[in-house]
Formats: C-alpha cells, sequence, structure tokens
C-alpha cells in the first residue's frame, strides 16, 4: 500500500512540476499554454542529447537552461503579443506551437522510441515495507518537494516573487506602482518553461522518449490547474498530489475506469466550486 | 482506359512479334518495394527492405534471360491515400510488375485489392493482418514473414512448454491488444498453462508502475505485454526499474521485433520472450545473408520482415522465370504456390494456397549485457514451432480454400 502511495508522489510529483509552469504562464501573461506539454517532451531530448555526451546531471542542468532560454525567446515573439488576444487566439496559436515544437523533435531525433538509462549513482531498488522500490523514483519525489519548496520560498520572500503574486492579482494596478511588468513576466515565463524542461528530464529515466510524450502529462496538468484553481500555486500543489493519488489508485481498485477518475474530479470541481480548490469565488 | 488497355494489347502485340522467347512488358521486370521509408517503420522495414531486394536480385543474377530486373522504391508515409496513389501511378504508368513489402495493414489489405484488379502482384511481407488469409485473400498476393496469429501461438504455446505456466496480461486498451491477449491466451490453455490475470492500459500511458506492481503480486511466471510502441517500451523499462525480472518471473512481448529490441538496450530488455521466423545468427545461412546484408546497410542486421522482402522477391523472380511472363500476375502467383521455396533467410518452405508462406517460428530469449559479444548479438534460441503448425488452419472465409 506504501509503495502504491509512493508512485502516486512520484506522479503527482511530475505533475506538479508541469502545472505550476502552467500557473505561471497564465497568471503572468494571462496565456493558456497548450504548447507547455512540448516543453516537457523538448526538455527529455535536450537531456537524452546532453547525458550522452555529458552525463546524467549536466544533461539535467542543460534541459532546464535550454528550456528557460526557450522561454524567453518564446515570451519576447508570442505570449507577449498574445496577452490582450481573445482566449481562442491563444488556443489555436500556443497549439500550433505545439505541432511545430513536435514536427521539430521528430525531425532531429526520429520517430523512434529512445530510452536514458537511469544514472548510475540512482539505479538498483531499496526495501519498503516489504517491497522493492526503484531508488530512482525516490529521487523524483526528493527534487520535486526540493524544487517546489524553493519555488515557493522564492514566491513568499523575495521581491520578485511579491511582484509575481502581485501582477497575477491586478497586472494594472501592479503596472501602475512602478513595476517593470515586461522584465518580471519574461524572468517568470523563463521559470516556467525551464520547470517543465527540468521536469521531462527528470521523467527521462521512466518514460519512453516519444514526439508525443507531452500529450498526456499536458492533460493532466490542465487538470491540475483546474482543480487546483486557475493562477493558484498552492492549489496546483494540492491538486497535483490529489491526482497522482487518484491515478494511481484507481488503477489499483477500478483498473477499468481509471483513467476517467482525474476527468470525473476535474467536472465535479467546475460544476460545484468551479474557482478550484483553492481559489477565491469570483 | 479502354483506349489504354487497346494500346497496351496492341504495344504488347508488337513486343510479342519481336521477341519470341519471353513476353515482358516494356521489357524491365520492375519491383516496386513500398514502405514507410522515415516513419515509425523505417527501422523494421523501410531503406533496409530496398537492400534487402536488392540481394534477391544479385543473387538471382540481375536478369531473366536478358530482361533487366529493376527495384524503385516508394515512401507511403503510413497513409492509406498516398501508399494508393503511388501503387496505382507504378502499376498503370510505371510499369511496376509486382509490389513489395507494404507495412500497415491499412495499406497492404488496399494494395491486395488493387492488384488484384489490374491482376499484378503483391509480396506482402510486413503486414500482419490475419485477414490477408482469410476474408481478404486474393489470386495476386501472398503473405510472408508472419501475422497476428503466428505471434501468439509461437510465445502462447512455446513459453508455456518451456515452464512459463502461468501468464498474466497486461494488455493495451484497443482492438488490437485485446485481439493479442485473446489469441495468447487460448494458446496459453491449449498448451497447458493458464491465465491469471489482465490488466488493461489506455493506449499511449506513461506510468505504468501500478500496472506493473499488479502483475508482480499476481504470482504469474509470465507477464505478457500485449502492447507496442511506446507502451511496450515504457512497461518493460519500469518494469526493470522495479527488478520484476530479478524476482523471477519474465516478460514476453507479443509483438515485438528485432530493432525494438536494439533501441531499448540489453540491460532494459534481458530475458524477454519473443518471436519471430528469423534471426540473423540462427545458422550459417542466415549469417551469410545477414554479413551481405550489413556490408550494405552501415553494419545494420535484417530484421525478420527485410528477410521476408529477400525471401519473397526472391521466389516471386523464380516464378516469373518459370512463367516466362511478367504480365499475368494471377499465373505467377500460382506458380510461386507451385514452386517450393529455398533461400538463405528462411531455408525451404512452400507457399499454402491461400497465399501463405509457411516457414517455422522460433521463440527467442533476449540476451543480458554480458552474455552479448557484438553489437547485434541479442537474442538466444530457446523453442520453436514447425511450419505446419506455427501458422493459422485453411480458413474458410478465403474464397481459394477447397475449390
Amino acid at each position: 500500500m506504501l509503495i502504491h502511495v509512493l508512485n502516486g508522489l512520484v506522479y503527482g510529483g511530475l505533475l506538479y512540476l508541469v502545472a505550476v509552469g502552467l500557473v505561471l504562464i497564465f497568471g503572468l501573461r494571462q496565456v493558456v499554454n497548450f504548447a507547455h506539454g512540448s516543453l516537457f517532451m523538448l526538455g527529455a531530448y535536450v537531456a537524452y542529447a546532453t547525458i550522452a555526451i555529458a552525463g546524467f546531471w549536466i544533461g539535467l542542468l542543460a534541459a532546464a537552461i535550454v528550456l528557460a532560454l526557450l522561454g524567453l525567446l518564446l515570451d519576447r515573439t508570442v505570449f507577449r503579443q498574445l496577452q490582450d488576444q481573445d482566449p481562442i487566439v491563444t488556443v489555436l496559436v500556443t497549439f500550433g506551437l505545439l505541432l511545430v515544437l513536435e514536427d521539430f523533435v521528430r525531425t532531429v531525433w526520429g520517430r523512434d522510441n529512445l530510452t536514458v538509462a537511469v544514472p548510475q549513482l540512482l539505479q538498483g531498488t531499496v526495501d519498503i515495507a516489504g517491497a522493492s522500490f526503484p531508488i530512482y523514483r525516490l529521487f523524483v519525489i526528493a527534487a520535486a518537494a526540493v524544487i517546489g519548496a524553493g519555488l515557493t520560498i522564492w514566491l513568499k520572500t523575495s521581491r520578485v516573487g511579491l511582484y509575481v503574486r502581485a501582477f497575477a492579482a491586478d497586472p494594472v494596478t501592479t503596472g501602475m506602482q512602478g513595476v517593470d511588468t515586461e522584465r518580471v513576466s519574461a524572468s517568470v515565463v523563463a521559470v516556467g518553461a525551464g520547470l517543465a524542461g527540468l521536469s521531462g528530464a527528470i521523467a527521462s529515466p521512466l518514460l519512453a522518449l516519444s514526439p508525443a510524450m507531452g500529450g498526456s502529462i499536458l492533460i493532466e496538468s490542465f487538470i491540475v490547474v483546474v482543480v487546483g484553481g486557475f493562477g493558484s500555486f498552492s492549489g496546483a500543489f494540492v491538486a497535483a498530489l490529489v491526482i497522482g493519488q487518484l491515478q494511481n489508485f484507481g488503477i489499483v481498485f477500478v483498473p477499468s475506469i481509471a483513467s476517467m477518475v482525474p476527468f470525473l474530479l476535474m467536472m465535479a470541481i467546475l460544476i460545484y466550486r468551479p474557482e478550484g480548490l483553492a481559489g477565491k469565488a469570483s | 482506359m479502354n483506349l489504354r488497355l487497346a494500346a497496351l494489347a496492341l504495344g504488347s502485340l508488337a513486343l510479342s512479334a519481336q521477341a519470341s522467347q519471353a513476353q515482358f512488358s516494356d521489357n524491365v521486370l520492375r519491383i516496386g518495394v513500398l514502405n514507410d521509408q522515415a516513419g515509425i517503420y523505417a527501422d523494421m522495414a523501410g531503406p533496409g527492405s530496398v537492400v534487402a531486394a536488392q540481394i534477391a536480385v544479385d543473387e538471382f543474377g540481375g536478369k531473366i534471360g536478358n530482361v533487366p530486373i529493376e527495384i524503385i522504391r516508394g515512401d507511403h508515409q503510413n497513409k492509406p491515400d498516398i501508399g494508393l496513389n503511388i501503387a496505382r501511378k507504378w502499376l498503370d504508368a510505371d510499369g511496376v510488375d509486382m509490389i513489395a513489402d507494404i507495412p500497415n495493414s491499412s495499406i497492404s489489405l488496399a494494395i491486395s485489392a488493387l492488384v488484384k484488379d489490374k491482376n499484378k502482384v503483391a509480396v506482402i511481407t510486413t503486414s500482419n493482418s490475419n485477414r490477408l488469409t482469410a476474408d481478404s485473400c486474393t489470386p495476386n498476393h501472398v503473405h510472408w514473414t508472419l501475422d497476428n496469429y503466428s505471434l501468439a501461438r509461437s510465445t502462447g504455446s512455446a513459453v508455456v512448454k518451456s515452464g512459463g505456466k502461468n501468464w498474466f496480461f497486461l494488455t493495451a486498451d484497443y482492438a488490437f491488444g485485446h485481439d493479442m491477449e485473446r489469441e495468447a491466451g487460448d494458446f496459453v490453455k491449449q498448451a497447458g498453462g493458464s491465465v491469471v490475470g489482465a490488466v488493461r492500459h489506455p493506449l499511449s500511458s506513461s506510468d505504468f508502475s501500478s500496472y506493473l506492481l499488479q502483475a508482480q503480486s499476481s504470482k504469474a511466471n509470465v507477464i505478457a505485454l500485449a502492447n507496442s510502441g511506446s507502451d511496450f517500451t515504457n512497461s518493460i523499462k519500469q518494469a526493470a526499474e522495479f527488478g520484476i525480472t530479478q524476482s523471477g518471473q519474465s516478460l514476453a512481448g507479443l509483438a515485438v521485433y528485432l530493432t525494438d529490441v536494439k533501441s531499448l538496450g540489453l540491460e532494459s530488455g534481458k530475458g524477454i520472450y519473443l518471436s519471430e521466423p528469423f534471426y540473423w545468427d540462427l545458422n550459417d545461412q542466415t549469417r551469410s545473408f545477414a554479413k551481405k546484408f550489413g556490408e550494405r546497410h552501415g553494419g545494420a542486421m535484417p530484421t525478420s520482415f527485410q528477410a521476408g522482402v529477400y525471401s519473397g522477391v526472391l521466389h516471386y523472380l523464380k516464378a516469373v522465370a518459370a512463367v516466362g511472363n511478367d504480365t499475368d500476375g494471377r499465373a505467377i502467383v500460382a506458380k510461386m504456390k507451385e514452386l517450393p521455396t529455398e533461400d538463405l533467410a528462411f531455408g525451404k518452405g512452400s507457399v499454402r494456397i491461400d497465399g501463405r508462406k509457411l516457414h517455422p517460428m522460433y521463440l527467442f530469449r533476449v540476451k543480458s549485457p554480458a552474455q552479448s559479444k557484438a553489437p547485434w548479438d541479442l537474442y538466444e534460441k530457446v523453442g520453436e514451432t514447425a511450419a505446419a503448425e506455427a501458422f493459422k488452419p485453411l480458413d474458410s472465409a478465403c474464397n481459394l480454400v477447397g475449390k
């Protein structure tokens, strides 16, 4: 049983890292970024390419940095232009971006399912409550916890974090107070994209790499964001953990409808608490 | 259309008046290798299939009498409309006499109907659909290599014989997965084994840990994976992570081939059971074919499907030479069924009345990194199903049967 809880934490942790990037970009740019799943996918591929020449840890770092830079570029060229547009335009453009990135990866790395080996240091299993559990999965849980905690501290204590929270609450007033919103937004989008890349890199030893791998995590991340309340960091955290557990226990107890469970939760939230778990009713 | 036919008839009349010994349309025998040149099937067939076809042509001497043999290639990109357009153009305008390879069942089924209309030939080597020798059989195509029945049959019964009695299925939740689970499960029971459980996962899942833990706690000897592509790779990788094979359970892949194992790597793939009709390292003949293939294809070893292209093309050439023309596809296919087959890849074999090529199926186990001595040293042979039992009995749904 404990093993299932841990597996839920692994998946919940990855979902949180992806979902929090969505929340950041939505909070600052009011853009629902459908291309976010492909940033996760691209992060895994960048890690794959770097790990082959420079080792696992450099690979993680490279994925985060490359994707953060790509985030800056996208903010400048795409998201900034989209922020005052009709939501349907942002959906179309970011979805188009997803297709472009998938085809880019297909062209560079091909369609085969590539694999990344678990780093030497984290190979093997440990015995937990009588069952063996992979060490690498414990690392994923720890990494998600550390990154999540770091992000929370940054948002709660740093000046930029203050701006971000203020901006997410009321962009116009924040701008009138003299905050350079463009710079704050650009750096936050970079952080969001970098986190997606990092989580892709962290997930790469667990998953087969394919250009379509971003799709399923994107959908579940959106469920996390909706359930947590659009624009809420703590809501996304709670929702990611809940969905990670639901997903796993769904497979254990009701396998035939397991993939429906997160959607059922989302529907229930939209009907009974449309502002999300942590959102404020408007 | 009628005009063109008339012109063709006139042209062939003129030709036959000129050349007395044989009647070959435009004096070249053209073979079109139609497959997916860059997509998901490119490694298992793709450009390697063209190499394999060329090896068959060279082995045959490059010409029939004094008619040269030419190979052209087409990329159907896994899109039925594109595949069918290429095939039509080849048969109508480019003088292609036979189409080989054709991965992707929806395309191979469409092209088998097309060659029947035009009285040409299709040698289908990379498509797994059982229907090609059942309700969709035609007098103008033959089905080489393997099909879903033979995969399920070989893995299902041979693994039970080698001691894997209790099976648990991890199945992709769509028609293909269900079919494989049902067929393999039947063979397991026939061979005296039992199916202790199954769990279905959605197509393109990412986290298999909960499914694998259920498979593990089922205490089955064999966990059979009725899935493919990224689902297969994910489940194998994560099974390795949880150390499932170390604790004594075996994994069996129901639709896994050499290139899948190659890209998965032996560290994750070691110990998996799988079935194929060909492996490059089976005997001296297969090794000599593999050597020729590797020299022309960057050192890669041929897959079963590429070996099938070689074998099928070679047998087609023998039949054309025996018939003496390339214009009557039906007569050539009938001759292919009459002549026994023999080649380096599959040894001696035959083509059944319904177009099914018969040869043994082998059960392999993937080697561990320590056992493997070369980059393509991937399999160890652990079982064999004889040609007579490896394939589906004649199906009355095929109108060539029982006439």
